[in-house]
């Protein structure tokens, strides 16, 4: 399986990469119009994720921008974790391991160790949403006639979509970071933005970012000077100890009151592969707020959460499963905090 | 579109080697199509099965999702290359007589994987093999005799490979 | 006496595994040829249709496009397939494609990109009818059945009724019944070589066929049928496989349309499967419904067994009228059955086709006689072992359907198992959650009956040695990776009182290789093994006869010594060096050569279908598997498994322990994760190993392979099968561990985390309702 052909660039600095990616969505005749399909480019991180999609035809651009070469994404500034390191390194460090002790085991949940090596910080956080009517070859699609993801304008997943997509964003990372409260920071054109993270998806399986600006990249992700204080812990759903994506993931993130620990103080709740972003659950969170975490705040807050998270029927394990297991894999995360555990 | 391609300078098993790739190409592309080296195999393409794994810079990594361009100097390392000559590599000697290959398919990518544990974990017990492998797809053996012959090669039982 | 040093039970690595090692192994995919075209099949857009019309039009301006192969072209409507009483498959559709992704056309061109790109733009009209996707549907009479073919106008392809005995009257007598309704998902191979072939057209107008196949045999008569073209004229090559497990044992349409394009075009067609086009290929385990009563009285003796199955075929026949039988006649052991019905129907879908796969036909009938057999067990209060090891066919004794027992190591098994595992202080004692459960089986030796029934040898092996003193040896048995070379290494070797080394293997090619039937019913190592042996001791014989020219001493009396000398029998001191004794055979003679050859014995009743489950030997198991669930999730955890195998006589104990391992793996996919998904019309949704999940390393437990040796009186050296019987009996173990542990019995495979997590609600509804009502 050949990829199919596209021009490589290999910005070696951030603004390189921010003048590729302004030349490439600039239309030939040189109108401000927004770059169709056929235009435009991709930021190619470790190439995990989006590589596969093109072997199989899945929305090519004609420009892919690899920013493996550009400094600025390569080291971490105090504070924040460089958007093009690798998952590998996140799991393997020893000063995210002790700082972000969940956010290293997270990484090495997500897909397998070869994957890792190459996927990336950014690519992870970045990841395509998925559906089983989307990732499929180029022949399966047209014969399915799917998808409006793709290059379709039928879904196969709802009745009547309109042009609302559901597939399923799986990422692992970033509900942890959500969770710890992290910050995206951001390079454009217009200079550098910061938007935290439990802000920065919205919208749907095909539109999946709060403010997407033309040639903006994430540079790195912000880790507040009080995540330290958060316990936090991510269990995920799959089927095999290694490849799979999430069926579903709960990240938990509580500090306790001061002098007072198992009495939470406050809450960060998030989910993964339960909808076309990481959800945020402020209900979850109501609950969970001022109370002592024992067995049967955690029993209520899992239930909770099942009544609140909406699968598709787009991924491997059926929708109704993997939302029982939302209150299981909420009730353990959340058991895992309590100062008692040994994580 | 047209086909963009360009000329690597690229330095596989120790030599440099030159080669007209597409940009699209990946290293498994190259390796196997251009440069002859076939003992990378391609066994799903899309990451999974990693019977491609070949090393790059003394790390595992899957060929094929790896842009040929993106490699640039780092040195690349196949399966071609534990063989000293003559001389098998421990590991490799290990590997057959544990026999660990059936098919053997899958055999090249597992050993450019091993061969990277075994510098890095030279103690590896057999969960530890079991992670460090999670990447790699046998199914011929049920990776008794795979880890059989990493066990083999850890501190303990014999020699490493780096020490070859 | 003879010092001589046997290699049977030793570890031996395969002779071909440096090679594998340091990657120079050559397979299909590393084969090429001067002036090669790549060529790319078109698949079907629609599960049930009529292929109108094929336009390359668009597909001949990609640039290196040079030829495209369309229904109705010479060849492509030829019927073939691996059982000449259902030869129902063609290159290309004639007129119908019957499945979503089947070939309809192909294209060849100058690189592998412009193949595919062509192939994109190739336009298909069809005429679509409705597709039949489910088995109960098939069984109903249509307009349009897959096949001419098909029983009355409905979709149903083969269907087998068999009665031994007085079932009925077993059952009325019995005191206890355990019986279920089971459901199996088609399972893949998931070899990890994806499918390919080169077509070569030689300069002298034969055709070459290279191909990643384990029945050279086969696919070279369906070749010479299709291109209507003499044997002789065609020569099958198979390079190194990449696994076959039953996946490559059909001549396969791709095949075909790669030598329809290499004799259209003049030059040699490479085709290389991806992934997903391997699965669309499949022709793996059947999807089954099975539907299973036993009957035993109150000491736990079983009378009777009453079963049907119904196996969804999708597109194609394959091996599918014997899958068909096997579903039920290899319920027959390795209990002693004194009534047996059964009803078998194997139904045509619009699906890809299902055919063999390792445990071929005995897997899922397996599961659902274990699992009830452990249900009796419980109602009786019997220990599963005791309740197996009371019913356990003797040996030398023969089944009700007539399957001659010889050798039988399974009471061996049972009690290997039993120890190893430590079953006496685990079953039903483990912590709740915790279970412990066993499994047995039972499995042919390759069938008895060949598929084509002409009184050819099922194995003929030939030797050759000349003046370099190496011994080489000709077969088309197909190492597929499961080490037949290093078996007929082995044993021409052993037979010769040689060292391996000497011997070189060419079981790789028609032109030079004498017939064998290939790798599948776990055949090669009885039949083929034999052959070798008998080759070997001819050729040891003339040795032997040189000996005796030398020393002037009778032939007769030498035996094999130690470092590769011939021996007297009654003096020690006379011994003559192999080198020696083969000068003296070959001056005035040339070259040595012999030959051996296997025919299974007559064997078997005259009803209809009694050459179903034949076997010159079985092989039998008793596995035990420790499993872990978790109650919450439905996720089971297999902790630890012992595998005890009556293999008649472990040759090579390294193979055999693989044999047994990598059987277990696979058979713990099929137990636990893997499944085949299709969408309502057909469309098989999972085509990829992301989505189709074989057990990767942290998903497999340690697997303690057992050898027991029954020492088979015709098997060679005493050996039986170790390939295939290895797979079924783990699936029925982790079942029956995972009811020790929780209390549910599990009736669909495979037991995904959901499917236990259901069992489980469905079992605490019940208990609520229970207590609810007391």
């Amino acid at each position: 399986m050949q990829v199919p052909d596209f021009i490589l660039r290999q910005p070696a600095t951030l603004q390189e990469a921010i003048t590729a990616a302004q030349e490439a969505s600039r239309p030939p005749d040189g109108s401000h119009a927004p770059s169709a399909p056929e235009q435009g480019y991709d930021w190619l991180g470790g190439g995990t994720d989006l590589l596969c999609n093109y072997k199989w035809r899945i929305n090519q651009r004609p420009v892919v921008i690899a920013l493996r070469g550009v400094a600025e994404l390569q080291s971490d500034v105090a504070g924040s974790l460089a958007a093009g390191r690798t998952l590998w390194q996140l799991e393997n460090d020893a000063e995210i391991q002790r700082r972000y002790p969940a956010l290293a085991s997270t990484a090495a949940l997500v897909a397998s160790p070869l994957i890792r090596r190459s996927a990336t910080l950014g690519g992870n956080l970045h990841l395509d949403t998925r559906c089983w009517h989307f990732n499929q070859t180029a022949e399966w699609r047209a014969a399915h006639r799917s998808c409006l993801k793709a290059e379709a304008d039928q879904c196969r997943v709802l009745p009547d979509p309109g042009d609302v997509c559901v597939a399923a964003y799986c990422g692992d990372l970033a509900p942890v970071l959500i969770a710890y409260g992290a910050v995206a920071r951001l390079h454009g054109p217009d200079g550098e933005r910061r938007v935290p993270l439990a802000e920065y998806f919205a919208g749907d399986g095909i539109r999946r970012f709060a403010e997407r600006r033309r040639a903006e990249l994430m540079v790195a992700v912000e880790m507040p000077a009080d995540a330290e204080d958060w316990r936090v812990n991510y269990r995920k759903l799959r089927l095999r100890q290694t490849f799979d994506f999430p069926e579903g993931g709960v990240a938990v993130g509580l500090q306790w009151e001061s002098g007072n620990p198992g009495v939470i103080a406050a809450a960060r709740i998030a989910t993964t592969a339960y909808a076309s972003v990481p959800l945020l659950h402020p209900e979850v969170v109501e609950l969970l707020q001022g109370q002592l975490l024992d067995q049967d705040l955690a029993d209520r807050a899992g239930a909770l959460l099942e009544s609140l998270v909406q699968p598709m029927k787009n991924t491997s394990m059926s929708p109704s499963y993997r939302r029982k297991m939302a209150r299981v894999l909420c009730r353990r995360a959340l058991l895992d905090c309590s100062p008692h555990s040994s994580s | 579109m047209s086909t963009s391609r360009r000329i690597l300078r690229l330095r596989v098993n120790g030599q440099p080697r030159e080669v007209l790739a597409r940009d699209a190409d990946t290293l498994l592309d190259v390796l196997r199509e251009q440069l002859g080296l076939t003992g990378s195999k391609r066994g799903c393409d899309l990451g999974t099965c990693g019977c491609c794994t070949v090393q790059i810079d003394g790390e595992p990594q899957l060929a094929c999702l790896t842009l040929a361009a993106e490699v640039g100097e780092r040195e690349v390392t196949t399966v071609e290359a534990l063989r000293d000559g003559e001389e098998f590599a421990p590991l490799q000697q290990a590997w057959a007589a544990a026999g660990a290959s059936q098919c053997g398919f899958c055999t090249p990518g597992f050993l450019m994987t091993t061969d990277w544990l075994l510098r890095e974990k030279p103690d590896c017990n057999r969960e530890q093999m079991r992670e460090a492998l999670a990447g790699n797809l046998c199914r011929c053996t049920g990776y008794v005799k795979i880890l059989d012959a990493v066990e083999r090669c850890t501190r303990s039982q014999g020699a490493c490979p780096s020490e070859k | 006496m003879s010092d001589y040093r046997s290699t049977v039970g030793q570890r031996l690595p395969l002779i071909d595994s440096m090679e594998k090692v340091s990657g120079q192994g050559t397979y299909i995919e590393d084969m090429s040829f001067p002036d090669m075209l790549y060529a790319r099949m078109v698949r079907s857009s629609e599960s049930h249709a009529v292929v109108e019309q094929v336009d390359f039009a668009a597909a001949a301006e990609i640039e290196g496009y040079v030829a495209g192969l369309a229904p109705g072209e010479a060849g492509t409507g030829i019927h073939f397939g691996v059982l000449p009483i259902s030869e129902d498959e063609t290159p290309l559709p004639a007129p119908k494609a019957l499945h979503s992704g089947c070939i309809v056309a192909a294209v060849a061109a100058e690189s592998e990109r412009a193949a595919r790109e062509a192939a994109l733009r190739v336009e298909v009209r069809y005429s679509v009818l409705d597709p039949v996707v489910r088995p109960r549907d098939a069984l109903r009479e249509t307009d349009h059945p897959l096949h001419p073919t098909t029983v009355a106008g409905t979709n149903l392809h083969k269907a087998v009724d068999q009665e031994f005995g007085d079932v009925d009257g077993a059952f009325a007598e019995a005191a206890t019944v355990a019986s279920g309704e089971f459901r199996f998902d088609g399972i893949n191979h998931g070899f990890t070589e994806p499918i390919g072939c080169i077509a070569v057209p030689e300069a002298n107008g034969r055709m070459s066929l290279y191909s990643a196949t384990q029945v050279p045999h086969y696919l070279h008569r369906a070749l010479a049928k299709v291109l209507e073209m003499p044997m002789h004229r065609i020569r099958v090559f198979k390079p190194l496989v990449g696994g076959g497990f039953g996946g490559k044992s059909d001549p396969f349409p791709h095949e075909m349309v790669a030598a329809l394009l290499a004799r259209k075009t003049g030059r040699p067609v490479k085709i290389i499967f991806d992934r997903d086009e391997v699965f669309l290929n499949h022709h793996g385990r059947h999807p089954t419904e099975y539907r299973i009563r036993v009957a035993a009285d109150g000491d736990g003796r079983l009378l009777g067994l009453d079963s049907h199955s119904r196996i969804d075929g999708g597109a194609w026949g394959s091996f599918g009228v014997v899958t068909t039988y096997y579903n039920g006649v290899l319920s027959q052991g390795p209990y002693r059955i004194p009534a047996f019905r059964y009803s078998g129907r194997r139904v045509y879908t619009n699906k890809p086709a299902s055919g063999a796969m390792r445990g071929h036909g005995a897997v899922n009938a397996r599961f659902a006689l274990e699992t009830c057999l452990d249900e009796v067990a419980e109602q009786l209060r019997l220990d599963p072992f005791d309740l197996r090891a009371q019913n356990a066919l003797p040996p030398n004794t023969t089944t009700l359907n007539h399957l001659r027992i010889t050798s039988t190591g399974f009471l061996e098994c049972l009690q290997q198992v039993r120890e190893r595992s430590g079953w006496e202080r685990k079953f039903r004692q483990l912590p709740h959650g915790r279970g412990i459960g066993l499994g047995c089986g039972f499995y042919i030796s390759g069938s008895a009956l060949p598929i084509h029934r002409t009184r050819t040898p099922q194995s003929t092996v030939h030797v050759k040695i000349d003046v370099d003193g190496g011994v080489t040896i000709h077969s088309m048995a197909a190492d597929i990776g499961q080490g037949s070379d290093t078996m007929l290494a082995q044993c021409v070797a052993e037979a010769m009182g040689v060292s391996m080394d000497r011997c070189r293997v060419f079981a790789r090619d028609t032109d030079t290789a004498p017939l064998d039937l290939g790798s599948y019913s776990s055949r090669v190592t009885f039949m083929a093994g034999n052959a070798a042996l008998r080759a070997g001791e001819a050729i040891r014989r003339k040795l032997h006869k040189a000996c005796a020219r030398l020393t002037g001493l009778r032939a007769d009396d030498f035996l094999r010594g130690a470092n590769e000398t011939y021996v007297h029998r009654d003096d020690d001191s006379v011994r003559v060096p192999y080198a020696d004794a083969l000068r003296e055979a070959l001056a005035d003679n040339g070259a040595l050569i012999a030959k051996g050859i296997y025919r299974a014995p007559k064997l078997g009743g005259s009803f209809k279908g009694s050459g179903a489950g034949l076997s010159p030997s079985y092989s039998y198991q008793a596995f035990v598997a420790e499993v872990e669930v978790d109650e919450e999730t439905g996720q089971v955890r297999v902790d630890k498994v012992w595998a005890a195998h009556d293999c008649g006589k472990a040759l090579n104990r390294l193979a055999v322990e693989g044999q047994i391992e990598g059987s277990v793996h696979m058979g713990l996919g099929q137990a636990l994760s893997e499944q085949l998904v299709f969408l309502n019309n057909g469309q098989l949704q999972n085509g990829s190993l992301l989505d189709y999940k074989i057990p990767a390393p942290p998903d497999t437990p340690e697997i303690e392979a057992i050898v027991v040796e029954s020492n088979d009186p015709e098997g060679p050296l005493g050996a039986k099968e170790c390939g295939e019987g290895a797979l079924a009996p783990i699936i029925p173990a982790v079942a029956n561990a995972i009811h020790d542990a929780v209390g549910v019995r599990m009736h669909e495979v495979p037991m995904t985390p959901e499917r236990v997590f259901k069992a489980l609600e469905k079992k605490r509804r019940a208990e609520e309702k229970l207590r609810a009502g007391s």
